[in-house]
């Protein structure tokens, strides 16, 4: 539910047009069991460019998911507001933003093909009509095959890239991706980093990934957000100069690397404060 | 042919071997029907043996031969009638309120424990005792007979629900409201295919357990349905008439049983 903004003070088109998701100090707390409260983000602001790719690194537990949540409208902030162009988030966007979460999140009594189409039942779209554009998604991840088969009969990978499809089949603008590849192997992993690069590069959608891991995180991003321990707080914006379309290869590039060790420098320190939080 | 392959591999095969059910290439069902069939046919031997004329005991030939004499008198047909409508009602009433209220208190995180606690305590005590209890409440007729077959029958469906209810998947639940969904979707998309196999699973239970209550309420005030029927049969020296009567309860049971064996089985093909 996006609710119409039309303040006379709005952003000024100037430095902002371009911007697509905005985040102004977005603040969200938990209750715990004993009944006090905890703070998962603090004070957090962020602008997402159109069809940038954004991604938010920082020790488990700092409050990544929420953020997500939040823009998505899952979950009503504490304090501050998102926007997605010039609207607020009040409440799940589902026209707007399309979402992969880390377990995938399938239907296990349905096919693969089922999964992507439930999308678009959820938005009333023909029968007819569904099935094609769920073809069409699978197909897109190289799952043409497998629309027949249950989430049982499919490895961790092609799950994943089912889960991959039925964001995209709704075509909405913005995608959430909450450690996708989480769930899988190294090898498993790299692959598709590199399958899901190669398809997203060319639809130009404005994305926020989320991953623990540093290589991921340099060979997607245009910007990769260094994130504190809880209270998620940003350490450092990075901006990921290599150039486009990104093969393989770069992986191993002067630039690169730099990019990493860098990352991982932020990283390791928020990582040992973070284990030793409750 | 495979033994032969069996000992060139040294130790194992004595293994393997050793723990085969039944030997003899036997299959489970074959097996099942060879143990049934042999029953039967020393039952009727001792039955023509030393059982002729019984007044307490017949053989399978003779309940056989009785089940359609039975069947085509009015009496027996009102009994059963009287006992299958009880049983459909009360089954109906205990599946329907044991799902809703399963669903309800699986979906409360701090109902759930407390609650299960309680049921389960309740499923444990024999409620044949508390029969007359219920006779005082209810009265001798129909709404004490279903009522008691309710009681018997509604908490393998509550339990069942609850904790079928208590483990469909959150993050599901989070991804159909990310789509759009609201409630009313949830219910529906989510947790009715999720709890489904389990509600059936626990209504074959729940079948069995019901039926149990109804036929003890009958035979115990012995007012009308097969378990007064039965009672009265039991003193009436005839055998064959009794049996027949028997097997065509238990034939029902297993029917109800068969069928929602069926639908579980069908529902829970995506199981892995
Ligand atoms: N539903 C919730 N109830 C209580 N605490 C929560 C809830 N969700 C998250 N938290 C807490 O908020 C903090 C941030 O969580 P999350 O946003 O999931 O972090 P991340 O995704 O970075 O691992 C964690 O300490 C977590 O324990
Ligand atoms: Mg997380």
């Amino acid at each position: 539910m996006l609710k119409n903004e039309n303040s006379p003070e709005g952003r000024q088109p100037t430095t902002e047009s371009e911007a697509r998701i905005f985040v102004e100090d977005l603040e969200v707390a938990y209750a715990t069991p004993s009944g006090s409260r905890v703070h998962a983000v603090v004070d957090f602001s962020l602008d997402i460019r159109r069809g940038e790719f954004l991604t938010l690194i920082g020790p488990s537990g700092c409050g990544k998911t929420s953020i997500l949540k939040a823009v998505g409208g899952l979950i009503t902030p504490d304090g501050g507001d998102v926007r997605i162009g010039d609207t607020i988030v009040t409440g799940p966007v589902p026209d707007q933003v399309a979402y992969v979460f880390q377990d995938f999140a399938l239907f296990p009594w349905r096919t693969a093909l089922g999964n992507v189409e439930v999308a678009l039942e959820l938005k009333k779209v023909p029968k007819a009509e569904r099935r094609e554009r769920a073809r069409e998604a699978l197909a897109t991840v190289g799952l043409a095959d497998a629309a027949d088969r249950h989430p049982h009969e499919l490895s961790g990978g092609m799950k994943q890239r089912v889960a991959v499809a039925r964001a995209l089949v709704s075509n909405c603008d913005v995608l959430l991706l909450d450690e996708p590849f989480g769930a899988l192997d190294e090898q498993t992993r790299l692959v598709l980093g590199t399958e899901l690069l190669r398809i997203l590069e060319s639809l130009g959608k404005t994305i926020i990934f989320v991953t623990h891991n540093l290589q991921e995180a340099v060979y997607l991003s245009d910007r990769v957000v260094a994130m504190s321990a809880r209270p998620a707080r940003i350490k450092e914006i990075i901006e990921v100069d290599i150039p486009r379309p990104r093969s393989p290869d770069i992986m191993v590039s002067e630039a690169f690397t730099e990019i990493q060790r860098h990352l991982f420098s932020l990283l390791y320190e928020e990582s040992a404060l973070a284990m030793n939080q409750p | 042919m495979s033994a032969v392959t069996f000992r060139r591999v040294g130790g194992e095969p004595q293994a393997r071997r050793a723990v085969r059910p039944g030997g003899a290439g036997m299959s489970p069902v074959m097996l099942r029907v060879l143990t049934l069939a042999a029953v039967v046919l020393g039952w009727e031997v001792l039955a023509r043996l030393y059982l002729q004329d019984s007044l307490f005991l017949a053989g399978p030939v003779a309940i056989v031969q009785a089940i359609p004499g039975t069947l085509s008198d009015p009496a027996v047909r009102e009994a059963l009638a009287i006992t299958a409508g009880e049983f459909l009602l009360a089954f109906a009433i205990a599946t329907i309120a044991g799902v809703l209220f399963g669903a309800l208190l699986g979906a409360t995180r701090r109902a759930f424990a407390p609650s299960r606690n309680l049921l389960q305590m309740a499923f444990s005590l024999p409620q044949v005792a508390l029969y007359p209890l219920f006779v005082l409440w209810l009265g001798f007729g129909f709404s004490s007979k279903v009522v008691f077959g309710i009681t018997h029958g509604i908490f393998p469906v509550l339990l069942g629900t609850m904790a079928a209810t208590k483990m469909v998947d959150p993050n599901l639940v989070t991804s159909v409201r990310a789509m759009g969904g609201g409630r009313r979707t949830i219910l529906r998309k989510v947790v009715l295919p999720s709890i489904l196999p389990e509600v059936v699973s626990s209504l074959r239970v729940a079948a069995a357990l019901t039926l149990l209550g109804v036929l003890l309420a009958e035979l115990m005030v012995s007012v009308g349905g097969v378990g007064a029927m039965l009672h009265s049969l039991s003193s009436s020296f005839a055998p064959a008439r009794l049996y027949a009567l028997i097997a065509t309860v238990c034939a029902a049971a297993i029917a109800v049983n068969l069928v929602l064996g069926f639908f579980e089985r069908r529902l829970s093909r995506w199981r892995p």
